[in-house]
């Protein structure tokens, strides 16, 4: 009897096992949702839709401890020893009076989340330097080349930096726009150099007849 | 080898003819040259090097049905504001080893026409040189010079 439960125990830490993964293979984290759980390997055991999986009400680092597959229960592996984090479970987390399976208890702290916004650049305009963010063929302004003024670079086809005023004695400067203008110019331009490679190469010899003397 | 130097100043009394330093009196001196056309008749670059035809004679005053080769040889021609040499050195005569200055500026591949009769007997005097001159940009030239 004993043999038959421990055989049943066995199975069904495998059968958990299988489910873990499967759950961690459906539902794919992002790096950011990885990094609010403090490591990317850790954040496996994030997410909203993970928490049911390991059963039992509550947070699923703390009061869950008693019934997690982690547990003394040995539901993994039949032995604390063969727990995927390898080891005394207090000694990887840190103090072993912690409150949850971090070490730490208490609320969270601030978010380590990474902004989605674009590249933030300084750039010096009239001697000050001004902060801001970046993006778009516009900013490409803010540092000057002179082949930004050609229409073979895409800056070319953007106006110069504007100053935009604060409201409160200050300013800073807005990357310009679309210039249809230069657009235009470009046009021209093109124009001009496919009509001189077609009149070079490619356009019926004309003949001039002149008499001297 | 002949050397001929034809020059004129505008009038028959300033009109001579030598040959390898020895005055030739001559009845009548032709020459004849087309050139520089493609296979259409209509002119194009490439002068000699096109393909063409050449006719060089003096006619001496002794026997003006007679008519005598200028070359193989060199014949220089001096008008009054413009001057030209031909030359042709090979044993044969071969068309291909003509060459032609114009003002001391060779006009070897630009050349297509060149005319010039000095006839006494029949009070004949005209001459002119045609040249092609390409352009990159602009069209083509043909451009004719009266020397004459």
């Amino acid at each position: 009897m004993e043999k038959n439960n421990g055989l049943h125990s066995k199975r069904l830490g495998h059968w958990l096992l299988i489910g873990l993964l499967t759950v961690l293979l459906a539902f794919p984290l992002s790096l950011a949702q990885a990094q609010r759980f403090g490591g990317g390997g850790r954040s496996s055991f994030g997410g909203g839709g993970g928490r049911s999986s390991f059963g039992g009400g509550g947070s699923s680092f703390g009061s869950g401890r008693a019934g997690s597959s982690f547990g003394s229960g040995g539901s993994v592996g039949g032995s604390r020893s063969s727990s995927s984090f390898g080891g005394g479970r207090t000694g990887t987390f840190g103090s072993s009076s912690s409150g949850g399976s971090f070490g730490r208890s208490g609320t969270f702290g601030s978010p380590g989340y990474t902004s989605s916004r674009g590249p933030s650049t300084s750039y010096y305009v009239g001697g000050r330097s001004y902060y801001g963010y970046g993006g778009g063929y516009g900013s490409y302004w803010y540092h000057p080349a002179w082949y930004y003024w050609t229409p073979f670079h895409p800056a070319f086809y953007f106006g110069a930096p504007y100053y935009v005023s604060d409201g409160y004695g200050g300013g800073y400067y807005v990357a310009g726009g679309f210039s249809p203008f230069r657009l235009l110019i470009a046009i021209v331009v093109f124009g001009f150099i496919i009509w001189l490679i077609g009149r070079l190469f490619m356009s019926r010899r004309r003949v001039t007849y002149t008499t001297y003397g | 080898m002949n050397n001929m130097v034809f020059s004129t100043g505008g009038d028959w009394d300033s009109t001579t003819l030598y040959n390898n330093g020895m005055e030739v009196l001559a009845t009548q001196l032709f020459v004849e040259i087309h050139a520089g056309r493609d296979g259409y008749g209509d002119e194009t670059a490439g002068g000699i090097s096109a393909g063409g035809e050449i006719t060089a004679i003096v006619r001496p005053q002794a026997n003006p049905m007679d008519q005598l080769g200028i070359f193989p040889g060199r014949l220089e021609m001096n008008f009054p504001n413009d001057t030209m040499v031909i030359e042709n050195t090979h044993p044969m005569f071969a068309f291909e080893y003509t060459r032609v200055w114009f003002n001391g500026v060779e006009a070897t591949n630009n050349v297509v026409d060149i005319y010039v009769d000095i006839n006494a007997a029949d009070n004949v005097v005209q001459g002119y040189i045609t040249l092609y001159k390409p352009h990159w940009i602009a069209a083509d030239e043909v451009a004719t010079y009266n020397v004459l």
